[in-house]
């Protein structure tokens, strides 16, 4: 009984023991774990710019425009790119602005359309115009603008 | 006379599913009284929704393209003795689609609600009622799009989700008319291990009957969400922190003593909540009623 007794006493003080010493040692938690962006070693980054969200829909993720060894453009999203793809597939349109014009056809190139996270690629037939220069993210049938990426120098 | 508030309030929750799409809410008990042992109510009720005003999961008011919704729903109650009433309400059908896509097809989650009448005294009663809603619509149905086929969006019948409405209401007669409050709150659970957050309503109804086989009556209610959605990426597609303010308007006339129809208009405002991750518009809605009381065997 008495053995009890002091295993007890001797779990209670562990126990009390490594409560104090979990609260006096700081612990760095980080709010949100991040995808490590890399970029191809053939690719040169011209430009990049990291998505904000729109509408209450968020974007995460970085946008970049790149020259391969042959001189061939894209613009790129790297693997931490991210939207709201539960609402179905979104468009991806290199533009001159963050609104999206969908009437002015001169505004905009439609670069393709995504239904995953990550990493995606979409080729251009030359050097884009430095107007050109903002990433959006567009959920087509609703006309909704889910986030955009300005590309910086 | 005051049993007719009972009959009133489905055509409101078809408002509801169809501007949240899916969200089912608990205004077929929102009232204190319950049915007679033996009597039943139904409704048949056909609504069609066209809008491309949205307002998004912030707030922020935006026009889209026309996002179009048909919704019919069947909707019953039956008393199971003075104090006990079942309720069902089950949309049979659910049309969604936008002016860019094709139409998708489906049931929505069915309700079946148990109500208790706390309060006998038909004067001022006041209930209480449980009502499981059921993941039983479709939880992902993708809309392509007309004119490109790898674009489509998620337009389902369902929120994919099992939620359980209570409901807590009290009604005042008043001559002609009658008055009813209510508070609500919906417990909801997951979908795919996603949270939601759970959602509270408070509303009113006062009604009046200015000619014998016709009642009209005007509601408003309000409905929050107890915190801002943790998934903003899932957007209206499962209905995770909708707010809204509704306000209704609804003519029911019996016929006879079995059928009757009833006609509502429904719009939103701001009055109480804000409108958050909903589509909305003013519309009608039109109902087909009919109700009878079972004959009940006694004992010698």
């Amino acid at each position: 009984m008495k053995q009890y007794l002091f295993l007890s006493i001797l779990l209670l003080a562990l126990a009390c023991s490594k409560e104090d010493s979990t609260i006096s040692i700081p612990i760095e938690i980080p709010s949100k774990p991040t995808t490590p962006v890399t970029t191809p070693s053939n690719l040169t980054v011209l430009k990049s710019g990291k998505f904000n969200g729109a509408n209450g829909y968020p974007s995460e993720g970085t946008a970049q425009l790149t020259k391969d060894s042959l001189d061939r453009y894209s613009i790129r999203l790297a693997e931490d790119f991210t939207t709201s793809f539960a609402t179905g597939s979104v468009t991806i349109y290199l533009a001159t602005s963050m609104v999206l014009k969908l009437a002015d056809a001169t505004n905009y190139t439609k670069l393709g359309i995504i239904d995953k996270k990550g990493m995606h690629n979409f080729a251009l037939e030359g050097k884009p115009s430095e107007t050109f220069s903002f990433v959006i993210v567009w959920c087509q049938p609703a006309g909704v603008k889910f986030g955009h990426a300005e590309m910086k120098q | 006379m005051l049993q007719h508030t009972r009959y009133m309030l489905p055509s409101l929750k078809l408002f509801l599913s169809i501007l949240v799409l899916f969200i089912s809410t608990s205004l077929s008990s929102q009232s204190g009284w319950t049915k007679n042992k033996g009597e039943f109510f139904g409704k048949l009720d056909f609504s069609r929704l066209s809008t491309d005003k949205y307002y998004s999961p912030n707030g922020t008011a935006l026009i889209t393209n026309v996002f179009n919704q048909n919704s019919l729903n069947l909707y019953a109650e039956y008393g199971l003795d003075p104090r006990w009433t079942v309720l069902v309400n089950a949309p049979i059908w659910r049309q969604n689609s936008f002016e860019t896509t094709h139409k998708v097809n489906g049931i929505g989650d069915v309700r079946i609600e148990l109500k208790y009448k706390l309060i006998k005294n038909n004067n001022y009663p006041v209930s209480i009622s449980i009502g499981p809603e059921l993941p039983t619509g479709r939880a992902n149905a993708f809309a392509q799009s007309k004119t490109v086929a790898q674009e489509r969006i998620n337009l389902p019948t369902g929120d994919g989700e099992f939620n359980v409405w209570t409901t807590l209401a009290a009604s005042k007669s008043l001559g002609k008319g009658y008055v009813s409050v209510f508070g609500a709150y919906n417990f909801r659970t997951t979908y795919k291990g996603l949270a939601f957050e759970d959602l509270y309503q408070i509303g009113g109804e006062i009604g009046v009957n200015p000619i014998k086989p016709l009642w009209i009556n005007v509601k408003i209610r309000g409905q929050w969400a107890t915190g801002e959605s943790k998934h903003p990426e899932l957007g209206f597609v499962r209905g995770d922190g909708t707010t809204y303010t509704l306000i209704s308007s609804e003519a029911f006339y019996r016929f006879n003593k079995q059928w009757g129809a009833s006609f509502t208009y429904l719009s939103g405002n701001d009055w109480l909540a804000p409108f958050k991750n909903i589509y909305i518009a003013s519309f009608f809605s039109i109902g087909l009623t009919h109700e009878f009381q079972r004959k009940l065997t006694t004992k010698a």
